[in-house]
């Protein structure tokens, strides 16, 4: 093993062990904001492992998006809709024992399906486009057989909607004032 | 069997956090957590297609293409579903998921 | 010496992280020592330039007030922000009772965290920069969310109404400046054609993009300037820390040791910023050259690189102090007006505008 796959082994594990850990404060931390900073680490980590994968311009991308718009927006969620000494009640026993089985069970299918299957893999390292970037923007951009211009179209679209939907939603019926001296007040009740 | 990550061990370490937020969406009571633990799924699921990208298809980038149009639904995503917890606690004071059951016969 | 500097070959770029790769596999320990030159480095130059931009922001506010500021301690007053510091150190470090303990340790760790990494990308000469990625542009837009988070963090977890009004303000400001911020920096990635740092500047040898790039340039640095301003909290665009109206925001529980990381992370956010708007907009350390005047450009570059940088990032610093201690603070309502109906649609104006003087090659000195 030479020394930039044994860096490249330990960094794959050590990445792997903290996502682990952290999705599963994400999913089981009885304090909501906590889950939050847990779910930050889980796509920070999510980013180095595009990195490990050479794919730099999608963890840059991952780290831009989710932590620098996702997250803030759950933990503005968080922050007005309940206040620090909040705690989630435990589920059910039943509903516990139910998510356990459907998730181990989910695991242990799709595992079994991995080791069974014989995927086509490529050359141990073919040529990777010289700059990820711009091959990805033509991509998105061209059209014909291997282009994603329409899909592209469509999210934006979706993007669109979405923030007006968002608008449209939120805004306080009651108020004919700018909906952010609204958001401003919910706040303030949250916090008291 | 080898250490070293191949396509296997990447596609344990995206399966098991599937699984994990899986968990998350079934037992989670309050709707911020069933929505960070929808982004956990998300997210696995764009590491799925860099990793198949990555391990089966080097020379071409479609999975990164894919990777980045679950990032932009999952922003989507996120907006609608703050939205709609912001209106669902000025209404009913709470954003415990078994609470809100209005539609229940 | 005075030959290579005369030449382009001085400006080879050569960062301490290269250096440490080439390094790694003749002599590990030459590697090592770069690493920790770099880290060393990083941590004497985030202190050292956090104290000295609090003492000239105070020299600086002073005279514009006609007064003198710190004058005691040292020659005018020089050594007054060390003074400062050991102050802050002895002071009792203060944790809430009903405070979220762990979250509250965590806050400033993360606000100080986000300031080093986006400060390890900034080529501050040829030689000069930690670390030169090739998404450079992208990665310091995005780190400067763990740094909101880390005020979001500090907001909620002291339990006290102000400092989570505050938080969310800072969110709420920081998610909709940042906006304007990416499109003004998209303006000059388009011109340069690259998201890497060390590029965008070598982009810039026939002149700066301020004046190649004309109008384009001129409307996204000041969109950039007004932006990142706001998302620095700095006045006028304080309202996360408005001391007439929050007390201290996201900060009022903070004390001693761990206020000073938000203190130090703020100034050198400021710093980060004006590096970056002196990099993409002023050439960062590529002197003064007008393509095709030979003599002029050699006779520019017998200034050193760093000296081009630090003068350059010295004067944005001092227009974002101008500003400061000049305009009045604005309401929420309207900085959100600011942003949503002015800066972005002009900020998306002036990104299509660049992309038709890209394809037109309407720029100055377009090259090849």
């Amino acid at each position: 093993m030479n020394p930039a796959e044994l860096t490249h082994t330990i960094v794959f594990y050590g990445l792997a062990l903290v996502s682990i850990v952290a999705a599963l404060l994400v999913v089981t931390v009885k304090r909501i904001f906590r889950a939050a900073v847990a779910l930050a680490t889980v796509l920070v980590c999510g980013a180095g492992f595009y990195i490990l994968l050479d794919y730099d311009f999608i963890a840059g991308i991952q780290l831009l998006v989710y932590v620098g718009g996702i997250v803030i927006l759950i933990v503005f969620a968080v922050m007005l809709t309940s206040s620090l000494e909040d705690t989630e009640i435990r589920p059910s026993k039943s509903r516990k024992a139910l998510g356990i089985i459907s998730s181990l069970g989910f695991l242990a299918t799709a595992l079994i399906a991995f080791q069974s299957t014989s995927f086509p893999l490529s050359a141990p390292t073919p040529e990777q486009p010289s700059d990820v970037a711009l091959e990805i923007g033509r991509k998105l951009l061209g059209y014909g057989s291997d282009g994603y211009v329409l899909p592209f179209e469509i999210i934006s679209l979706l993007l669109l909607s979405a923030v007006i939907g968002a608008i449209v939603v939120a805004r306080n019926p009651l108020k004919k004032s700018s909906d952010l001296s609204g958001q401003s007040e919910q706040s303030d009740g949250s916090a008291t | 069997m080898s250490f070293v990550p191949g396509l296997f061990h990447w596609l344990c370490l995206s399966t098991i956090l599937f699984s994990i937020g899986l968990y998350g969406v079934m037992t989670r009571r309050n709707a911020v957590g069933v929505l960070m633990s929808v982004e956990l799924l998300l997210n696995s699921a764009a590491m799925n297609f860099l990793i198949f990208n990555h391990f089966a298809a080097k020379p071409f980038i479609d999975g990164a293409v894919m990777a980045l149009f679950i990032i932009a639904v999952a922003a989507a995503e996120a907006v609608v579903a703050m939205a709609l917890f912001v209106a669902i606690f000025r209404s009913r004071k709470t954003v415990d998921v078994t609470q809100i059951d209005t539609l229940k016969g | 010496m005075l030959e290579n500097l005369l030449t382009h070959s001085a400006f080879e770029i050569l960062t301490l992280s290269d250096r440490a790769a080439q390094a790694l596999a003749e002599n590990p320990w030459e590697a090592a020592g770069y690493t920790l030159l770099a880290l060393g480095g990083t941590g004497a130059f985030l202190s050292l330039l956090g104290m000295a931009l609090i003492y000239v922001e105070r020299k600086v506010a002073a005279h514009f007030q006609c007064r003198l500021g710190p004058m005691r301690v040292g020659w005018h007053g020089m050594l007054q922000s060390i003074a400062d510091a050991l102050k802050l150190l002895q002071k009792e470090d203060i944790i809430p009772e009903k405070a979220d303990k762990l979250l509250f340790f965590l806050a400033p760790v993360f606000s100080i965290i986000a300031t080093v990494l986006a400060l390890i990308i900034i080529p501050m000469s040829p030689s000069l920069q930690v670390v030169d990625l090739n998404i450079g542009v992208i990665f310091i837009s995005a780190v400067g969310g763990f740094g909101v988070l880390g005020i979001l963090l500090a907001g909620w977890s002291s339990n006290n109404k102000w400092s989570l009004l505050g938080a969310m303000r800072a969110g709420a400001q920081f998610i909709s400046y940042e906006i304007s911020v990416t499109l003004s920096l998209l303006v000059i990635t388009l011109l340069a054609g690259s998201l890497q740092l060390s590029e965008i500047v070598q982009s810039q040898q026939d002149g700066w993009w301020i004046w190649r790039g004309h109008i384009v340039g001129v409307v996204a640095f000041f969109v950039f300037i007004i932006s990142s301003t706001a998302e620095l909290n700095r006045p006028p665009f304080d309202l996360p820390e408005a001391e007439s109206e929050l007390t201290g925001g996201f900060h009022t529980e903070y004390s001693g040791l761990r206020f000073s990381f938000f203190f130090l992370a703020e100034f050198i956010n400021m710093f980060i910023a004006s590096a970056l708007g002196a990099t993409l907009f002023f050439g960062g350390w590529m002197p003064f050259h007008i393509g095709g005047f030979e003599t002029f450009n050699s006779i520019m570059d017998l200034i050193p690189p760093g000296l081009w940088f630090a003068g350059k990032t010295a004067f944005i610093v001092f227009l974002m102090m101008w500003v400061r201690w000049t305009f009045p603070r604005l309401r929420v309502d309207q900085l959100m007006r600011l942003e949503w109906k002015f800066l972005l649609p002009v900020g998306f104006i002036n990104l299509f505008a660049a992309a038709t003087i890209v394809l037109t090659k309407l720029y100055f000195f377009p090259g090849q």
